[in-house]
């Protein structure tokens, strides 16, 4: 695949191959539990395929690049998620006790601090030219709301009641949490740093990453609701969601790849004389 | 007006408010009006293109830049 290829034509591939996959859970007629891991793998494999993507572009970047760091931050980040599922269809398929493998919830974690340090990463980038007082005091509010919900529409009404003690209720609140932490307020601290500048085609690659995490971290959350308030049901869309949040993702590794290649062109000289000395 | 060529060949990549950014910081420096800038000024326009879109822009982005600002002065 060369760099150059359209972020929105791998998104659209990706897309149909996760709708592929929805619809195959959905209708398809293998027994439940061999669903359940063919799900997991077919998951696995697209997240994979966006990790690989990412690392890609990265190694693309000089040694001594911002972005390939901040890059190769995302795409390990999201490697570990693939990993995570494939841990998921491997416990499936053979037991807990699988070929050995950790427990998927390292994987998880693994994930969480790899896109957490990548957008601290980004957010460090950035410092020199913004006031980092609006956008650090708005993201502080947006997770402040997100906290009070996951505690007021979630934890108290359904998981403490649903758990035999303290320490269950906390594992079933933590990813929820995590997602707000690692997730939603590094992105939209991020994204709304990027917005108070004006934009420009340098921070198009970091929009759609905070897109990007803000739909998955919506998405998990919307699942984690699901299951304690017993309205989940596996293989519907919200666990396919997070996919096409990954796919937004990869489409900011290529939107930055392609700007790069631009300026590789030896015809492009983005700047024209002044029109008085 | 060299400020002008300056912030309308930068703003497309970066937003208007960095590609002020790095024109005031010039005139900062070189202690004149932003309209005052003249040739002389470049080499320090460039170094402040290099120092803040270093860390958010590829690095052949930023070169490509500063040699079309160091072109101005030919």
């Amino acid at each position: 695949m060369r760099r150059s290829d359209s972020p929105f034509v791998q998104f659209v591939i990706g897309a149909v191959a996760t709708l592929l996959l929805a619809m195959y859970s959905t209708f398809g007629s293998a027994p439940e539990q061999e669903m359940g891991y063919l799900s997991a793998l077919g998951s696995a494999a697209i997240v994979g395929m966006c990790a690989a993507v990412i690392i890609g572009v990265a190694a693309g970047f000089g040694r001594k690049e911002p972005w390939r760091r901040q890059w190769m931050l995302v795409g390990l980040g999201i490697a570990a998620y693939s990993l995570a599922h494939l841990a998921v269809a491997a416990r499936a398929a053979f037991g807990a006790d699988a070929l050995l493998l950790p427990s998927p919830d390292v994987f998880y974690f693994a994930q969480y601090l790899l896109i957490g340090a990548a957008f601290v990463a980004v957010a460090q980038s950035y410092r020199p030219l913004v006031d980092a007082r609006r956008p650090a005091a708005a993201a502080t509010l947006f997770g402040a709301l997100a906290v009070a919900a996951l505690w007021f529409g979630l934890v108290v009404p359904y998981v403490l009641p649903q758990s035999d003690g303290i320490a269950q209720a906390l594992r079933t609140a933590l990813y929820p949490a995590c997602d707000i932490l690692f997730l939603f307020v590094p992105s939209a601290y991020v994204a709304l740093s990027v917005a108070q500048l004006g934009g420009g085609r340098f921070a198009r690659p970091w929009f759609l990453l905070s897109i990007g995490a803000v739909v998955l971290a919506c998405a998990r959350a919307a699942a984690v609701w699901l299951q304690v308030t017993g309205g989940y049901e596996p293989g519907t869309v919200v666990d396919y969601v997070p996919l096409l949040a990954f796919l937004l993702m990869a489409a900011g590794a290529l939107a930055a790849a392609r700007l790069a290649e631009e300026f590789m062109a030896p015809a492009k000289v983005p700047l024209s004389a002044p029109s008085a000395a | 007006m060299i400020h002008e060529a300056a912030v309308s060949a930068l703003e497309p990549w970066v937003g208007r408010i960095v590609a002020d950014t790095c024109v005031r910081a010039t005139a900062l420096a070189s202690g004149k009006a932003v309209a005052d800038l003249g040739v002389e000024d470049i080499p320090m326009l460039s170094a402040n293109v290099q120092r803040l879109l270093g860390p958010i822009a590829p690095v052949s982005a930023v070169d490509s830049i500063v040699a079309g600002l160091e072109g101005l002065t030919s």
